[in-house]
């Protein structure tokens, strides 16, 4: 393959697009900037109720919602009088392929087979290559998994192995590549060739497919406490899981609940470094994805992402990996539930914010995934530490991202660092108005952005403050 | 190369150069750009091929791949590991608190 016919494919790229996603993405476009979202999400044919159906229908959704009440007993022991919120986990590892990409893989591949697409691709390294294959497995679809496996050396994260064996049994075609954005010329070249439907995570089936779990959240909650949760704690990376979840809940009526998005920090590393790879213990949920997505979201393969989670998140939290493995250590010993670890940065969060709360006060985290060889803590802190990265015990701040995990052994230790959501704000403003001309916006395109980054109209000050900024 | 042939319809893994260091993206880190993005994939042996020749796979979605032969039933060896001791620490502390009366 030579650079040149790298440049022409992806030159076709956006008529690549439209034949495997089936949308024709140019007619929401509304202004220099401006889209309309609601439309785009409207090519979702089905309501909430029918979503849910097509999900029943194959296995998905109606997980249970369980009361850790244990954990809540230990962030009370570490709380001031009367404070220590009832925490919830609802448990997506019940999902057919464990975990909640599920609900988004199974609209996907619904909306591949209604369309007439013989089969479908998607580039992650994650659950939802599992669960695209199971749903396709189910469907009698084909199915491509593309995923970012090794360095240089052709050594994997025991997580990403994991996730290839079970694309393979699910009867996938996995693609383990190296280290590099250049799996996104593989993956344009794969939909060329096969024709297949592009199961991107950021299309609106993908997003919609999660509003179901928003939902059920809501009503979980009014069934078990008689109200919906004052808090849902989401572990945030592409931002499909904040919008979807968001969505959902908003749809059932829990207006008043707080949407709190949570990442694993891992600030530092860099994404596309053959180095830095393995020096990540977490594969997702990271600040690495986490920030760009938020500030950036088009910036997916696809021409505009359906996952918008600065329009969603009333808070952002960073968690420390030592942190997330507390977490997943009180969820073996005390709960006698074993998900995740990468699921469990949510719930990290959330026993921090719990502590914070009103004993009256219930928290909600929307997910947990399964635990398997390789995804499993044993096996992640011995992989970091083979590839010399110091696992100890220690408070939070001792944790340095691709050097030190530092393990809490008290849960007064847990904390949380807010994120500063208006520094987000300013930075997705001036990522979006790079290269414009001010003069070239009209009332549509403030608008846009008004709401993409949830202020009045009277805010956006398409100017020099927002133009001469950092990155 | 050399070597007794693998037979065609054996489970194999081949491995692919898909772009040299010199074709990969402007602006990737240093270390990713000085090695070549490489892939894997697994597959039934179209015809029979040494290790190390290159050949042809049919892939799970009935592709025909290109690739050199470098594993005949490629399997998984991930595992669990050992528990590491500042994990057992933190939640015998933990059953220790919330259950005092339990604690060895």
């Amino acid at each position: 393959m030579s650079p040149s016919s790298y440049q022409s494919l992806l030159g076709r790229r956006d008529e690549i697009m439209r034949r495997s996603v089936g949308i024709d993405y140019s007619l929401f476009r509304r202004g220099r900037l401006a889209w309309d979202y609601e439309a785009l999400m409207a090519e979702v044919e089905q309501d909430l109720d029918e979503v849910a159906r097509i999900q029943l229908d194959r296995g998905v959704g109606e997980t249970p919602m369980r009361e850790a009440c244990n954990l809540t007993a230990l962030v009370r022991s570490a709380a001031p009088s009367n404070r220590g919120a009832r925490i919830f986990i609802k448990d997506e590892a019940a999902n057919p392929s464990g975990s909640f990409k599920d609900r988004r893989a199974s609209l996907s591949v619904y909306e591949a087979k209604r369309r007439g697409f013989p089969g479908v691709i998607a580039a992650t390294s994650g659950n939802y290559g599992a669960a695209v294959a199971s749903q396709a497995a189910r469907a009698g679809l084909g199915c491509i998994v593309v995923q970012e496996a090794f360095d240089s050396r052709g050594i994997g994260q025991p997580e990403i192995i994991e996730k290839s064996r079970a694309c393979e049994e699910f009867g996938a075609e996995v693609i383990q590549c190296t280290v590099g954005p250049e799996l996104f010329y593989l993956f344009l070249l794969l939909l060329q060739e096969t024709g297949y439907f592009n199961a991107s995570l950021y299309t609106p089936f993908s997003v919609a497919g999660i509003e179901t779990l928003g939902a059920e959240v809501a009503e979980d909650l009014r069934r078990l406490t008689g109200r919906p949760p004052d808090v849902v704690v989401v572990t945030h990376a592409g931002g499909g899981n904040v919008t979807g979840t968001a969505r959902g809940l908003l749809k059932a009526r829990a207006t008043a609940t707080t949407v709190v998005a949570a990442s694993v920090d891992l600030r530092g590393l860099h994404m596309a470094s053959d180095r830095d790879f393995n020096r990540k213990s977490f594969t997702t949920g990271h600040s690495g994805f986490a920030f760009p997505f938020t500030t950036r979201p088009d910036r997916s393969d696809v021409p505009l992402n359906a996952a918008r989670p600065l329009r969603y998140m009333d808070r952002f939290l960073l968690v420390a990996q030592g942190e997330v493995f507390y977490a997943t250590e009180l969820l073996s010993k005390l709960e006698g539930m074993q998900r995740g670890p990468a699921g469990n940065t949510s719930l990290a969060a959330a026993l921090a914010l719990a502590r914070e709360l009103p004993e009256e006060a219930t928290v909600v985290v929307q997910e947990t995934e399964y635990t398997g060889a390789g995804k499993h803590p044993w096996a992640q802190l011995a992989f970091a530490e083979a590839n010399g990265v110091e696992v100890k015990t220690g408070a939070r701040e001792e944790n340095v991202p691709g050097r030190v995990i530092s393990i809490p052994d008290d849960p007064g230790q847990l904390a949380v660092e807010d994120v500063d959501l208006d520094g987000l704000r300013q930075s997705y403003l001036r990522q979006a108005l790079r290269d414009v001309d001010p003069a070239e916006l009209d009332k549509a395109d403030l608008q846009f952005l008004a709401d993409e980054t949830r202020q009045p109209v009277e805010a956006i000050r398409v100017g020099a403050p927002i133009m001469t900024g950092g990155s | 190369m050399g070597g007794p042939a693998v037979p065609a319809g054996a489970w194999v893994r081949i491995h692919r150069i898909e772009l040299a260091p010199s074709e990969r993206a402007a602006g990737i880190p240093e270390d990713s750009a000085a090695v070549p993005f490489e892939s894997w994939i697994n597959g039934w042996l179209v015809e029979n091929s040494p290790l190390g020749s290159r050949t042809r796979i049919r892939t799970a979605t009935g592709r025909v791949v290109e690739g050199e032969l470098v594993e005949v039933g490629p399997g998984y060896q991930h595992s669990f590991g050992s528990p590491p001791p500042a994990l057992q620490r933190a939640g015998e502390g933990a059953r220790a608190r919330l259950f005092p009366q339990d604690a060895p």
